[in-house]
C-alpha cells in the first residue's frame, strides 16, 4: 500500500490543469485508506460478496491494502465509479463529491504502486493493408487502391495495427505476390506495354443511357464537382495509371437512347480533362439533336453516342487525372424556370455521366519521367557496362527505404541476384521491375521487425532505426523518411528534444493526415458510418445519390485536423462553436448563407450543434438507418468518449419495440416500455439520458423539434447517474465537459493502443493517467499527448517474454463486440 | 482409367498432440494406377458450407412434417425444385457458440463447435479447427487450392486453419477469380506469372531466413506461420502450373464487386461453381451477410436493417418482414444448387458429388440462442439418400451434423468436437 511519502510526491508531480476532487484523501494515507475503503463497503458490498458475486466481484474479501495487487479488478471498479455505471441507477449511492473521491484514492494507489511496470510487449508486426499502400506512395510514389490488391485486415477492438490480429494465410501470401508485380510494372512503366482497356463505373452503364439516376431529387449532377474546373457541373473524375507516353482513346458512357430524349432537350456542352486541362469538347442535345433522334431513332443515337466515343489524347506515364464534366447551362431555357425547392430537382433533364474506359496506349512515344520514376531511377545507365553498378544503387536506396534501416550485403545478395537473373531475359527497366517486386515482397518489408535481444530484467531498448520506424508508423502509418533515417543515423534519435523536433515537423506533414484520419477513425468507431445505409422512404433527399455520408465524413476530418493540429485542447473535441461546410451540407443542416462547393470554418449559431455530437458523421453512426436509437448513442458516447463501455445485453433481452399497430409512440416512450424493466434500468438508466438528450437531431444529423411518428414536440430531457439534469444537447455537450479527464483519459487510452499496436490493459492504466495529466498540465494539446505517448518506455522499448508469460500470451482474446 | 497421383507428404497428415484423428481413407494414399473404380473412393465429393446470419423465424423454417413426404417451409420453399437433393436437418444444438456475447462468437463457432476459450493453442492442435479446413488437409491434397472462403459482406472469419489462424473471408469475386486460376489471360501469361511467382518465394524464404536470426523466439513462431503460408503458395503454384493447359475456356475475370449485392452474391456462388467445375477446390465456404449487417434488403421490400429488424420481439409482422428475407437467402442458395446440377461431372452433375450445409449458427435472433439450429444439407455427395426432413431429439449436437459431412466426404474421424458419432439416417 501507498506510504504518505509516495503519495504526496505523486500529487506534487500532478501540476496544473489536474483537479484533484478528493482534497481529503491524500491527508493522512492510512485513514484515507479506511475511509475511502468505508465508501465501498457501504455502497457496493450489497452485491459484490462471495455470496452474489455480482459482476464476478467479491470485495468484501479484499480490502484496502489489497487494492494495488488486485489492480486488474479495480481498474474496472474506477471505471464502473468514474462512468456513473456503478453504483446502478435506482439503488442508493454516495454524493457524486464522495464517489469521485473513492475514484482519485483508487487511481493514486494504483498508480503509486506502478512503478516497476513493463514496457509491455509487442509482437512482431506485419504492415497492415493502410501501411502498405501509404508505404507505396512514400517509396515509389503511386497512390494504388488496396481494396482491390490485398486481403482485408483482421480488427481488434476497432483498431487494425494490433500485432496479434494481423495474420497471415495462404491468401495473404497470394494477394502480397500479385500486388508486388502490379504495383512494381505501374511504377516503373513499361516501354512496350499491351494496350489495355480500364472501365470506370460499371460496364454497363457504358451502353445504357438512363439508369436509375434519372430521377427527381436522386442526381448529383446539378451542382459544381470539388476538383473540377469553376463553371462547371456534375461529372466524374478518375486517376489512371498511364503506363507510357503515348496516345490513349477514352469513351464516355453513352448519353442517347432512342425514344427517351429528356435529357437530350437542351445542349449540354461536355468537356473531358487531363489533370485539369481540356483536351476534348463536344455539344450533346438540343434543338437539333432532339429532333433527329425523334425522326430518325437509332441511326441518330448512334451518331450522337459516337461524338463520345474514341476521343484520342496524348498522355505521359505515370498517374494522371480524367475528368469528363459539362458547362454550366443557363436554367432560363428550360421548363423549371424557378429551380425547384427539392434539392437537385430538375434533375431528370440533366444529362449525367456513369461511366467510362480508358484504351491504350494505342501508339507509344517512350517513357518520360513520372513521379513514381523520379523516385527510382536515381541513376540511368548511358550503356550496357554502367547498368549493374546502376541496378546496384537503384536497389540499394530502395531497399534502405523499404527495410527502413542500413541494408547489408546479406540483404542486397539475393536481391541483386533476382536483377541478374532476370537481366537475362529482360531490359534493364524489366529487370529491376522484378527486382521491385522482390523488395516489396521481402519480410523486410512486410514485417516491423525488431530486435530480439534483451538486458537482463528481459527489457530491451529500441535502437534508433526501430524507434524511427515507430514513430513513422504512429505518425504517417507509413515508413520513415529520409531526415528521420538520417538522424537514426547519426544517433540524435534518442533525444527528447530530437524526438520533439520530429514530432513537430512530422504531425505538420501531409502524411500525418494518416493519423488525423485513420486514429481518429478506429477511435470512434466511423467504419460503423459505412454499414447506416440512410432509408430511402425517411430520407428522400439524403439518400441514393444524395446519400450526405460523404459530406458527413469530410466536414468531420476537417474539424478533427482543425483541432489536432492546432495548440488547443483535444477537450474542444467536445464543444469547439464552429464545423466545416459547403452549401449542400449547410442546406442538409439548415444552416443559410454558405454558397459553392468548398468546405469553409463556419461559426456555429446554435449551442446544440458544438463539437464531435453536433457532427452528422456521429449522430448517423450511432443511429438505425429508418429510425434514431438513443440507446446506440448513450452506449457510444460512454465507450468513446468517457471509456466506459456499459456491459452487453444479456442474452433473452427484449429487443426494442418498433411502431406497429395502434398510435405511433415515440423513440422515446416506446424506450421507457423497454426500461421499466428494473434489471435493463441498471444500464439504460445510464445509457438512455445521455442519448435522449439528442433526440433532436434525426438519423442524418438534422435538427428537428417534433417527433416524426407521432407529431409531438420532442422531449430531450433527462437525469444523469449523479443527479444532474439535463435537457439536449448543449447540456449534454456541457455535462461531458464537466468530465473532461475522462474524454482526455480516453482518448490517450485509444491513442496508446493505436501507437502501439498492443491491447492497453489493466496494468497500462497508470501510465495512461500519467500521459492524460501530464498532457492537460501543459494546456491539453494533442501533439504533447503524441509527445508524452512517445517519450514512455512503452513506446521506446520491448518487452521480451519469460516462458510462463508466453503461455499467458498465446490465449486466445475473445473477441469483443 | 488411370489417374497420376502424387505421393502423400507427411507434413500433411493430421498431427499434434492428442490428435484423436485417424488415417482416412486418403485420396492420395490411393496407389497410383488403380482405377478409381476399383476403391471405395469412387466419388469426388465436394464440400460446401453457406452461412447465413441471425438465425431463422424457425417456425416458418422447420417443415411441418418429417420423413420423406414434408412440405416445403416459407423459407425453404426456393429449393423444392430440388426436392431429392434436399434434406432438412431439424433440432441440433451448438454448445460451443453459446455465450453472451453473441454476436462476437456466432460465426466463428459454426464450423467448430468449440468456443473461442477452449481451442488448442498449440497451432499443431485440432480442436478449434474449423470442419472444411480438416476436410481440407485430407481433400485438398490434389486441388491447387485447399479450400476457397468467400463472403458477400467482408470481415470476420468462420473458417480456422489451426485453432488460431482464422482465413479471411474474400468478398472481391475478381481476387477470387485471380486466386483460383492465377493472373493471366492465356496460358502464356499464366505461366510466366507463376515462374515469376516461384522466383518471388525463393527470394521470400531466403529473406526470411535472414529475418529469423535477429528474432526471439515467439516473434519466430510467428514466421514460422508465414513460412507455411509461403509453401501453401508453391504447391499451389506447382499444381496450377501443371494444370494451366487445360484453362482454355476460362471465362473473363469478374471486373471487381458489382454495386448490386443480388448480383454480388450470384457471382461469388458462381466462382464456386466455377471452382468445382474445374477442380482447383473440393471445399468451398461462403458467409453470404455478416453478423450484426445493417443491411437493408430494399430489393424484397424491406426497408428495416437486417439486425434490428432480426430482433423481432416474437411478433407476426415482424417474423413476415423477416421470412422475406431469410427466402431471398435460400433463393440466392438454391440458384446455386441448380447451377451445379447443372454442371456435368464424371458421374453425374456436380450436385450429385456435392455435401452442401446451408445453416446459420443462431437460432431465435431475438434471444441469440443457438438450439435449436437451421440447417439443411443440399446435394447427394456420398450417397446422401436426400428429400427427406429429419428432427432429431433435443440436445443432439450440431457437431454430428458436421461429423456426418466429413463421413460422406470420405474424410473418417474418430471424433469431432461434442460430436456424439454421425447421423446414419442421413
Amino acid at each position: 500500500m501507498p506510504t504518505k511519502k509516495s503519495l504526496s510526491l505523486l500529487v506534487s508531480s500532478m501540476v496544473g490543469a489536474f483537479v484533484l476532487s478528493g482534497q481529503g484523501a491524500q491527508a493522512n494515507g492510512d485513514e484515507a485508506d479506511h475511509s475511502q475503503w468505508a465508501t465501498l463497503e457501504r455502497y457496493c458490498f450489497g452485491c459484490h460478496n462471495d455470496e452474489d458475486w455480482a459482476g464476478s466481484l467479491a470485495l468484501n474479501l479484499l480490502s484496502a491494502e489489497s487494492v494495488p495487487e488486485n489492480a486488474e479488478s479495480f481498474e474496472k471498479v474506477i471505471k464502473k465509479l468514474r462512468g456513473g455505471l456503478m453504483p446502478p441507477p435506482g439503488e442508493e449511492r454516495p454524493e457524486s463529491q464522495q464517489l469521485a473521491e473513492t475514484a482519485t484514492w483508487l487511481e493514486m494507489t494504483l498508480d503509486a504502486h506502478a512503478a516497476e511496470q513493463t514496457p509491455g510487449r509487442v509482437g512482431l508486426r506485419r504492415l497492415n493493408r493502410r501501411e502498405y499502400t501509404y508505404a507505396i506512395r512514400d517509396l515509389l510514389g503511386l497512390e494504388i487502391d488496396a481494396a482491390k490488391l490485398l486481403p482485408a485486415d483482421n480488427l481488434k477492438h476497432g483498431f487494425d495495427v494490433n500485432a496479434e490480429a494481423l495474420q497471415t494465410s495462404p491468401a495473404f501470401i497470394d494477394q502480397y505476390l500479385n500486388a508486388a508485380r502490379t504495383i512494381a510494372h505501374d511504377a516503373v512503366g513499361d516501354t512496350r506495354p499491351i494496350p489495355v482497356m480500364e472501365t470506370y463505373g460499371s460496364v454497363a452503364d457504358m451502353i445504357i443511357s438512363l439508369p436509375a439516376g434519372g430521377q427527381d431529387g436522386t442526381g448529383s449532377q446539378q451542382h459544381h464537382v470539388p476538383g473540377m474546373p469553376f463553371g462547371t457541373r456534375g461529372g466524374v473524375s478518375i486517376t489512371h495509371n498511364f503506363m507510357a507516353d503515348g496516345v490513349y482513346e477514352l469513351d464516355i458512357g453513352d448519353l442517347a437512347l432512342a425514344r427517351e430524349v429528356p435529357r437530350l432537350e437542351f445542349a449540354h456542352i461536355l468537356i473531358a480533362l487531363l489533370d485539369g486541362k481540356e483536351f476534348y469538347r463536344t455539344t450533346i442535345g438540343g434543338e437539333t439533336d432532339h429532333k433527329w433522334i425523334d425522326q430518325i431513332l437509332d441511326d441518330a443515337v448512334a451518331q450522337i453516342n459516337a461524338r463520345l466515343k474514341k476521343v484520342r489524347f496524348e498522355a505521359s506515364a505515370g498517374q494522371h487525372t480524367v475528368s469528363i464534366t459539362f458547362l454550366q447551362r443557363s436554367m432560363a431555357e428550360s421548363d423549371e424556370r424557378v429551380r425547384s425547392t427539392v434539392l437537385e430537382g430538375g434533375q431528370a433533364r440533366i444529362p449525367q455521366i456513369n461511366a467510362l474506359q480508358i484504351r491504350g496506349p494505342v501508339e507509344v512515344y517512350g517513357i518520360s519521367q513520372s513521379p513514381s520514376r523520379e523516385k527510382i531511377f536515381i541513376c540511368y545507365p548511358r550503356e550496357i557496362a554502367e547498368e549493374t553498378n546502376c541496378a546496384k544503387d537503384i536497389l540499394q536506396d530502395l531497399a534502405t527505404r523499404a527495410f527502413r534501416r542500413p541494408v547489408t550485403v546479406e540483404d542486397m545478395q539475393p536481391i541483386i541476384s533476382f536483377y541478374e537473373s532476370s537481366r537475362l531475359r529482360n531490359d534493364f527497366e524489366g529487370s529491376i521491375r522484378d527486382a521491385i517486386s522482390a523488395i516489396l515482397v521481402s519480410p523486410h518489408f512486410i514485417y516491423r521487425a525488431e530486435d530480439g535481444n534483451t538486458n537482463e530484467n528481459g527489457v530491451y531498448t529500441l535502437n534508433d532505426f526501430e524507434l524511427a520506424s515507430r514513430l513513422s508508423f504512429f505518425l504517417w502509418s507509413s515508413v520513415p523518411d529520409e531526415q528521420l533515417l538520417e538522424l537514426a543515423n547519426a544517433g540524435k534519435l534518442k533525444e527528447d528534444n530530437v524526438l520533439r523536433g520530429e514530432l513537430m515537423r512530422m504531425l505538420a506533414d501531409p502524411r500525418a493526415d494518416a493519423l488525423i484520419k485513420d486514429f481518429s477513425g478506429q477511435w470512434l468507431n466511423l467504419a460503423k458510418l459505412d454499414e447506416i445505409n440512410p432509408n430511402r422512404f425517411s430520407f428522400r433527399f439524403a439518400s441514393g445519390r444524395l446519400d450526405p455520408r460523404p459530406m458527413f465524413k469530410e466536414e468531420l476530418n476537417f474539424f478533427l485536423d482543425s483541432i489536432l493540429r492546432s495548440d488547443e485542447s483535444v477537450v474542444r473535441l467536445l464543444d469547439a462553436d464552429y464545423t466545416f461546410l459547403n452549401e449542400r451540407l449547410a442546406m442538409h443542416y439548415g444552416i443559410g448563407d454558405i454558397k459553392g462547393s468548398q468546405m469553409r470554418r463556419v461559426y456555429l449559431e446554435d449551442p446544440n450543434r458544438r463539437g464531435l455530437l453536433g457532427k452528422g458523421a456521429i449522430l448517423m453512426l450511432t443511429a438505425n438507418p429508418n429510425r434514431t436509437a438513443p440507446v446506440l448513442r448513450g452506449a457510444w458516447i460512454l465507450e468513446h468518449l468517457l471509456g466506459t463501455p456499459p456491459p452487453e445485453p444479456p442474452p433473452n433481452v427484449e429487443a426494442f419495440p418498433e411502431n406497429g399497430a395502434g398510435p405511433a409512440k415515440s423513440v422515446r416512450e416506446r424506450l421507457a416500455q423497454h426500461r421499466a424493466n428494473p434489471s435493463c434500468f441498471a444500464c439504460h438508466g445510464v445509457m438512455d439520458p445521455l442519448g435522449l438528450a439528442l433526440e433532436n437531431f434525426n438519423t442524418v444529423g438534422q435538427f428537428r423539434s417534433v417527433d416524426p411518428d407521432n407529431l409531438q414536440p420532442i422531449d430531450t430531457s433527462g437525469v444523469l447517474p449523479d443527479g444532474t439534469p439535463i435537457n439536449g444537447a448543449s447540456d449534454l455537450v456541457d455535462a461531458l465537459l464537466e468530465r473532461k479527464d475522462m474524454f482526455v483519459q480516453t482518448m490517450v487510452q485509444n491513442l496508446l493502443t493505436y501507437a502501439l499496436g498492443r491491447e492497453v490493459n489493466y496494468s497500462d492504466m497508470p501510465l495512461v493517467r500519467k500521459i492524460a495529466r501530464q498532457t492537460q498540465s501543459e494546456g491539453g494539446s494533442f501533439s504533447s499527448m503524441l509527445y508524452q505517448v512517445i517519450i514512455s518506455d512503452a513506446f521506446r522499448q520491448r518487452e521480451q517474454l519469460s516462458q510462463e508469460n508466453k503461455e499467458q500470451q498465446s490465449l486466445p482474446q475473445q473477441a469483443a463486440l | 482409367m488411370f489417374i497420376s497421383k502424387r505421393h502423400l507428404s507427411r507434413r500433411h497428415l493430421l498431427r499434434g498432440a492428442g490428435a484423436t484423428i485417424s488415417l482416412p481413407l486418403l485420396d492420395a494414399m490411393i496407389p497410383a494406377g488403380t482405377t478409381l473404380a476399383q476403391t471405395a473412393a469412387a466419388s469426388n465429393p465436394r464440400l460446401a458450407f453457406i452461412y447465413f446470419p441471425h438465425g431463422a423465424v424457425m417456425k416458418y423454417w422447420v417443415p411441418e412434417q418429417t420423413g420423406k413426404d414434408f412440405a416445403f417451409s416459407p423459407i425453404l420453399q426456393p429449393l423444392e425444385s430440388l426436392r431429392d437433393y434436399v434434406t432438412v436437418v431439424s433440432g441440433l444444438r451448438n454448445k460451443g457458440g453459446e455465450s453472451s456475447n453473441p454476436h462476437g462468437i456466432i460465426e466463428e463457432t459454426w464450423l467448430s463447435c468449440v468456443a473461442p476459450g477452449d481451442r488448442d493453442r498449440n497451432a499443431a492442435g485440432i480442436k478449434g479447427m474449423s470442419v472444411d479446413q480438416l476436410a481440407a488437409r485430407v481433400l485438398g491434397e490434389n486441388t491447387p487450392l485447399p479450400s476457397l472462403e468467400l463472403c458477400g459482406e467482408p470481415g470476420g472469419a468462420i473458417n480456422y486453419r489451426t485453432p488460431q489462424q482464422p482465413l479471411p473471408l474474400e468478398g472481391n469475386p475478381r481476387k477470387v477469380f485471380y486466386t483460383m486460376f492465377g493472373q493471366g489471360d492465356n496460358y502464356e501469361d499464366r505461366i510466366a506469372i507463376l515462374n515469376h511467382s516461384t522466383s518471388l518465394l525463393d527470394y521470400v524464404r531466403e529473406a526470411t531466413a535472414s529475418l529469423n536470426r535477429k528474432l526471439d523466439a515467439t516473434d519466430r513462431a510467428r514466421i514460422s506461420d508465414y513460412l507455411d503460408s509461403v509453401r501453401d503458395i508453391e504447391n499451389r503454384i506447382s499444381k496450377l502450373e501443371a494444370g494451366a493447359r487445360n484453362l482454355i475456356d476460362l471465362p473473363e475475370a469478374p471486373l471487381g464487386p458489382p454495386d448490386d449485392f443480388t448480383e454480388l452474391l450470384d457471382i461469388q456462388f458462381e466462382m464456386i461453381a466455377l471452382a468445382f467445375q474445374n477442380n482447383q477446390t473440393r471445399i468451398a465456404s461462403m458467409r453470404m451477410i455478416r453478423e450484426a449487417s445493417m443491411r437493408v434488403f430494399s430489393n424484397v421490400g424491406i426497408e428495416e436493417a437486417f439486425h434490428p429488424l432480426s430482433h423481432h420481439q416474437e411478433k407476426e409482422a415482424n417474423f413476415q418482414k423477416l421470412i422475406k428475407v431469410q427466402a431471398y437467402q435460400t433463393q440466392r442458395v438454391a440458384k446455386f444448387a441448380e447451377r451445379l446440377r447443372s454442371l456435368e461431372d464424371a458421374e453425374g452433375n456436380i450436385l450429385d458429388n456435392t455435401i452442401m450445409l446451408y445453416g446459420s449458427n443462431m437460432s431465435n435472433s431475438d434471444r441469440h440462442n443457438n438450439d435449436p439450429l437451421p440447417s439443411v444439407l443440399i446435394g447427394k455427395g456420398g450417397n446422401i439418400k436426400g428429400g427427406q426432413h429429419l428432427h432429431y431429439k433435443q440436445d443432439t449436437p450440431h457437431a454430428n451434423l458436421l461429423h456426418t459431412m466429413l463421413e460422406y466426404a470420405g474424410v473418417k474421424v474418430d471424433s469431432f468436437a461434442d460430436s456424439t458419432g454421425p447421423f446414419i439416417e442421413v
